[in-house]
């Protein structure tokens, strides 16, 4: 069955559709999506949730200048998508409708994931044993493990996205995600580990390794806690793993740099390109084209074809991500970092991919420079203020640093700073960057899966908040 | 959207035909419709409509459970989706904790809480565009130094039903009305390389009723005055001090209080407060309870998501655990009774105290302000707890500068056993309705 064929919907519809809808000067989209998901969970050692979920509709957005009319209906049929889209066309100042008709061509977008949808073929067993392989390894782990609890998600979501610029286009996205969350105890003393793993793609990506990864990391996080001590308190160095502590790059300077920031002035990055923003250790990357990755995209929500983008370049500041309404608005070039949550949602400029670029340190030598500071593998999120620029970022795997030697595991602490300030600290970056593998969903009103890379870094001076003054 | 009858029937008539096939069916189906409007400098931004009728089907066989979820489009399609549920039930493993909520559990609440207006569902795009040029433009007009960051103003109308094996099939509306502004200043620190400095805030309110919302007057000057007050803002020095949660800063920490004591986390053993009822938890002036049934209540409703009828808990008094948040299956878990709390609190109430919050920090000497929080730090299952915050550095009594890019760190037991103050300033423009709390010892980390 073609795409077409699938949302019951031809290009003549869609005309249709524009004709009773559009007004002179407006641009209109429709954006199809029919989503499946399927939820099995393990807890109590026993296969307790199994869930599924089938939800979709078609988002009609009408954009005149700087102006969004949004309106959605939860089915397919013609006779609705036509009173939404009157819905979301009411912004009009014009009250001249177009007449001609649009004439479509295809966007074939790239080709970095595949998949088909999923219910048709339930094959819940094959996840029940992953389930169990997984608590199963983390029970084995240790005797302190006493709780085990996993996961397995799987998500397809198929899209149709046709405008009256006469482009359309097909996508199906798959996406995977596995978790585990573990308990471990000992005299009385509780401690929790989490770890996962998230790709686009289906639940038969995820192998022997993956669990075996999933499960160390998640053990290795809860025992470690139950020896650790309280974080210090106050400004000092702070060395981040490479990985996870993407969320630092995402947080500091990928959102200030989303282009609707920009277009209302309220980044502290406006008008800025050009100028020193980091230090020139600093090459910070957003990148929608790597296959597989959680953030990639064959297209974005509005159908720009995804690419890799420098964002700054050696600590210069480059560009910003750009949707269609934005980087029109600003005047600058179009980055296919238009994304949307559902068909519920109009597209805002969103990351995909955000990491810094490899350096040339020794990640050895990264710790060994530190006299007293901190050591950071993961993280369990962040935050950040997008005007003032500050921002935090919560480690879940932590350790002290005395003279260059890893000492002891800390916990309980938030590392807070100002992203300006921060990317211009940056003094010893490594030449290990890596991506994480984890699942990392992004909330900036809707939520949607980005991934994060990077390699070991020295920040030479940021606040730990810990609770040992 | 349809009537509430019209879904209540729907409801009822799904179970009818497929409730002979499993030991228990449970239908949950909640409609609702919005429109949201946002503004910027006068201009539209933003216009969006939307109407989505998420429904949500369990079934029990055999003592093991599946769901299914979905948007409801007919009773036919619903009815494809709830057969999905036998290839789901095939994979689940038995539950020894499964259990069928006892028929005299089930049922609405009969108390009249004025949670709908009818003026929700004949909200006009226009008029709203209207009111929140008017909300910009008076906050643009308290002072030259203020920029907009954007001002909206939405309209939600929603039906809420119910229906199990039980024929049990019942519902209630509910509408909310919102709007705010958030300011901008241009700002500038010193020995920083952030050169493009900006502080934002803003301000905003929530009620069930149009006529219950706070006048543009009180939005706009509020949010002018947290935007100005944030100028200049430093980092505060690194050590412990008295620390003073402002109310709209403290509805977070009281709603983790209330994750740690719902009945998933504690037979889960993820939660600080295990085994901690009847014991004393925290400071005596600490008393809160979960009321579902508030007279125009943000929070309030009828019945839980196991359709039990809803009633008033006592969680804490005077610092003692009284009862946790149960569902029907924690409750089993638990070896207790349900409180009707499935899906979590309703309308958390922190018994407030005597004192303003003027009147709080003219007695802390050197002390922090805090008011907002950021970041996953607060821990509920360890009990750790560090959050990035903002706010005022108080000195001899009295608000002496702005302070940013600072963490506030504990433990929740030290928090809750060092509650030293609860103001009398509730706010209510949420469903943790909590009023400025002061800490006393908590770590710091600045400068």
């Amino acid at each position: 069955m073609d795409g077409f064929e699938f949302f019951g919907f031809t290009l003549e519809d869609a005309n249709r559709v524009f004709a009773e809808i559009l007004k002179k000067g407006q641009f209109a989209e429709l954006y199809f999506e029919f989503t499946e998901r399927v939820n099995v969970s393990f807890e109590d050692d026993i296969v307790k949730i199994a869930k599924t979920s089938q939800s979709g509709g078609v988002g009609v957005r009408v954009v005149e200048g700087e102006t969004t009319g949004y309106a959605y209906c939860e089915s397919f049929d013609l006779k609705s998508i036509i009173k939404t889209g009157k819905f979301a066309s009411s912004i009009a100042s014009q009250r001249n409708t177009l007449t001609f008709p649009v004439n479509f061509s295809e966007v074939k977008g790239l080709s970095l994931y595949s998949a088909s949808l999923i219910l048709k073929d339930f094959r819940l067993q094959e996840r029940v044993k992953l389930l169990k392989e997984i608590t199963g390894l983390a029970y084995r782990h240790s005797d302190l493990i006493k709780r085990a609890d996993a996961s397995i998600s799987d998500k397809v979501k198929k899209i149709f996205i046709v405008n009256s610029d006469g482009q359309y286009g097909f996508d199906t996205r798959p996406f995977v995600s596995l978790s585990l969350s573990v308990v471990a105890e000992r005299d009385g003393k509780r401690e929790f580990g989490r770890s996962g793993f998230a790709k686009r793609g289906g639940y038969e990506l995820i192998n022997g390794d993956i669990l075996k990864n999933v499960s160390d990391k998640a053990c290795k996080k809860a025992i470690q806690n139950l020896d650790a001590k309280p974080a210090p308190a106050g400004v000092m160095p702070v060395v981040l793993g490479a990985g996870e502590s993407g969320v630092l790059i995402h947080e500091s300077v990928g959102h200030p740099l989303e282009a609707d920031f920009i277009r209302k002035k309220s980044s502290a990055y406006t008008g800025r390109v050009g100028e020193k923003v980091a230090s020139s250790l600093c090459t910070i990357v957003d990148d929608g084209t790597i296959p597989g990755n959680t953030g990639s995209l064959n297209f974005d929500d509005e159908l720009t074809i995804t690419e890799k983008t420098v964002l700054i370049e050696k600590g210069i500041l480059k560009t910003f991500m750009t949707d269609k309404l934005n980087a029109k608005a600003v005047g600058i070039p179009l980055t296919g970092n238009g994304r949307r949550e559902s068909f519920q949602y109009n597209p805002i400029p969103r990351m995909r991919v955000t990491y810094m670029d490899r350096g040339e340190d020794n990640p050895e030598d990264i710790i060994k420079s530190v006299k007293k500071g901190i050591l950071c593998l993961s993280f369990a999120g962040g935050q950040v203020d997008i005007a003032s620029g500050d921002f935090v970022f919560v480690p879940d795997e932590s350790f002290f640093i005395e003279n260059g030697e890893v000492k002891y595991p800390v916990k309980n602490l938030t590392l807070i700073g100002n992203g300006p300030d921060v990317l211009t600290k940056v003094d010893m970056v490594g030449h290990d960057l890596k991506f994480s593998s984890g699942n990392w969903i992004c909330g900036k009103g809707q939520a949607v899966p980005v991934g994060i890379g990077m390699p070991t870094v020295r920040i030479a001076e940021i606040t730990v908040g810990g609770a040992e003054v | 959207m349809k009537t509430k009858d019209f879904y209540i029937n729907e409801a009822y008539n799904l179970v009818k035909e497929y409730r002979s096939k499993f030991d228990y069916l449970k239908i949950y189906l909640s409609a609702g419709q919005s429109i949201e409007v946002n503004v910027l400098n006068g201009k539209i931004e933003n216009v969006s409509f939307s109407e989505s009728i998420p429904i949500t089907i369990v079934g029990a066989l055999n003592g093991k459970t599946a769901t299914v979820s979905g948007n409801y489009l007919s009773r036919e399609k619903t009815g494809e989706l709830i057969n999905y549920l036998f290839g789901l039930l095939e994979i689940v493993e038995k539950d020894p904790y499964f259990v069928i909520p006892e028929r005299e559990l089930i049922g609405k609440a009969k108390a009249d809480l004025d949670l709908f207006d009818k003026e929700a569902l004949f909200a006009d795009a226009e008029n709203l565009i209207e009111k929140t040029v008017e909300l910009e433009n008076l906050s643009l007009s308290m002072s030259d130094k203020v920029k907009s960051a954007g001002a909206f103003y939405s309209v939600y109308a929603g039906i809420t039903v119910f229906a199990n094996s039980y024929l049990f099939a019942d519902g209630f509306e509910k509408s909310y009305f919102g709007k705010g502004i958030s300011l901008i200043i241009e700002d500038s620190a010193e020995n920083s390389e952030n050169k493009g400095r900006k502080q934002r805030a803003g301000w905003w309110d929530y009620a069930v009723k149009q006529n219950l919302l706070s006048s543009d007057n009180e939005v706009a000057k509020k949010a002018v005055e947290r935007v100005l007050a944030k100028k200049g803002s430093v980092k505060p020095e690194t050590g412990v001090y008295p620390v003073v949660f402002e109310n709209v800063a403290a509805t977070g920490f009281f709603s983790s209080i209330a994750s740690a004591l719902s009945g998933t986390r504690l037979y889960k053993k993820e939660s600080f407060l295990v085994d901690s009822l009847n014991k004393k938890i925290g400071s005596d002036i600490l008393t809160i309870e979960d009321n579902p049934l508030l007279k125009h209540g943000l929070g309030s409703r009828l019945f839980d998501s196991d359709g039990v009828k809803s009633k008033l808990v006592n969680l804490i008094e005077r610092g003692v655990v009284k009862n946790y948040l149960l569902s029907v299956y924690s409750a089993n878990r638990l070896g207790l009774k349900t409180t009707a709390s499935a899906g979590g609190y309703s309308n958390l109430t922190i018994k407030p105290g005597e004192k303003s919050l003027d009147e709080i920090i003219k007695e802390i000497d050197k002390g922090i302000l805090i008011t907002s929080l950021k970041g996953q730090g607060a821990n509920i299952k360890t009990g750790d707890y560090s959050r990035g915050a903002e706010g005022f550095f108080i000195e001899n009594g009295k608000i002496a500068f702005p302070i940013s890019e600072f963490t506030v760190s504990s433990t929740f037991q030290h928090m809750l056993d060092n509650i030293k103050e609860v103001g009398s300033d509730v706010f209510k423009s949420s469903s943790v309705l909590t009023p400025s709390v002061l800490f006393n010892g908590i770590t710091v980390s600045g400068k």
